[in-house]
């Protein structure tokens, strides 16, 4: 009976000291901060062209799929007007990065392109 | 004896659980700290993509920056003939020598045009939109050229926008620079890259070892005030 209750002492102390390594094992990735800044940069990049925001205000989702095509490996992408609704599809590490227009030419209409990035 | 048995399987279920974490830990940190450094040039390498957004400055490399805050708008035209483009009617000042225009949607082929002093003139064909980009703190020579006579068509004209694009001057000027005056804590190169994948502008030394590349799409201002597609590379090593 002793020796089940110390396994089960030795148990807690290898739990205490996992847990004590857990901070180190779950140091938030790097990479995941590089594939946000990544989606800005293109996102950016991708509205200097007038092109897009024609795109987002007519609702035009095959053009802007041309677009996006090279830029942005495993996505999904909505046009919030104004209110999201949220990916199709779900994934345990899902970017999103999202891109705010204030209106396209003479017309005041915010809207949001939002890219979800699949991990 | 039964007590005896207990201890033992105690200490054999520790020992185990013990090797197999403290395993697992030695190998995450040892992986860790040869990734450290790959992990901070990666990060140096993002941070100087950051040149793009800023203007020409001296000093350290990742103070500098050789970008520059040039302007486009929309032009709708109604049908074939001159388009007139008044720069009275632009809200923001214009270096005339940095004007290139281009049909909507597409880059690397400008359209050509003529300058007069309150003026640009260029020939549209059918009902048509352009994209306008400027700047006007260029330094870029004329390259008005003579066009035939067109009846003027109608136009309109959009509200100017601001983006920021890599400067030609700039980055002539930062290949002025010393390489020893700009380096930091590593050795880096600064490439541009055209969309055929063709140099365009370099600026550093040959990267030699375990290098490190960031990159980022990028519009940038060639000799003739053209702008195009391109990409910005930044290799960096220790």
């Amino acid at each position: 009976m002793k020796g089940i209750s110390y396994s089960i002492e030795a148990v807690i102390a290898v739990l205490i000291i996992a847990s004590a390594a857990l901070p180190l094992l779950s140091l938030t990735s790097v990479n995941t901060d590089h594939a946000k800044q990544h989606a800005y940069q293109n996102l950016q990049y991708l509205s200097a062209d007038p092109q897009l925001r024609e795109f987002v205000f007519e609702d035009n989702a095959n053009g802007i799929k041309s677009m996006l095509e090279g830029f942005f490996d495993d996505y999904e992408f909505e046009i919030c007007n104004p209110e999201c609704t949220g990916a199709k599809r779900t994934a345990r590490e899902t970017i999103i990065a999202d891109w705010h227009f204030a209106g396209y030419r003479n017309v005041n209409q915010p809207r949001t392109l939002r890219i979800y990035l699949f991990g | 004896m039964a007590t005896q048995t207990d201890y033992v399987t105690a200490l054999i279920i520790f020992l185990a659980s013990f090797a197999v974490i403290m395993s697992s830990v030695l190998a995450y940190t040892d992986s860790y700290a040869e990734s450290w450094e790959k992990n901070a040039m990666n990060s140096y390498a993002q941070s100087l993509l950051k040149i793009a957004e800023k203007e020409w400055s001296s000093g350290k490399i990742g103070t500098k920056g050789i970008g520059t805050r040039a302007y486009f708008f929309e032009l709708t035209i109604a049908g074939d003939g001159a388009v007139e483009i008044f720069f009275s009617n632009i809200s923001i000042p214009i270096d005339k020598n940095s004007l290139a225009i281009y049909r909507k949607g597409l880059f690397g082929s400008s359209s050509g045009y003529s300058l007069s002093a309150d003026k640009a003139s260029f020939a549209a064909n059918g009902s048509s939109e352009f994209v306008i980009w400027f700047d006007d703190d260029s330094s870029f020579p004329s390259r008005s050229e003579n066009l035939p006579d067109l009846q003027v068509v109608e136009s309109t004209t959009w509200p100017v926008e601001g983006r920021w694009i890599l400067s030609y001057s700039a980055m002539q000027k930062l290949a002025s620079e010393d390489y020893i005056a700009t380096k930091e804590i590593y050795h880096f190169r600064v490439s541009v890259i055209d969309s055929n994948q063709n140099l365009f502008f370099n600026y550093g030394l040959e990267p030699q070892g375990e290098t490190v590349s960031a990159r980022r799409h990028v519009l940038f201002q060639k000799e003739n005030a053209d702008v195009e597609r391109g990409e910005l590379v930044v290799d960096v090593w220790d």
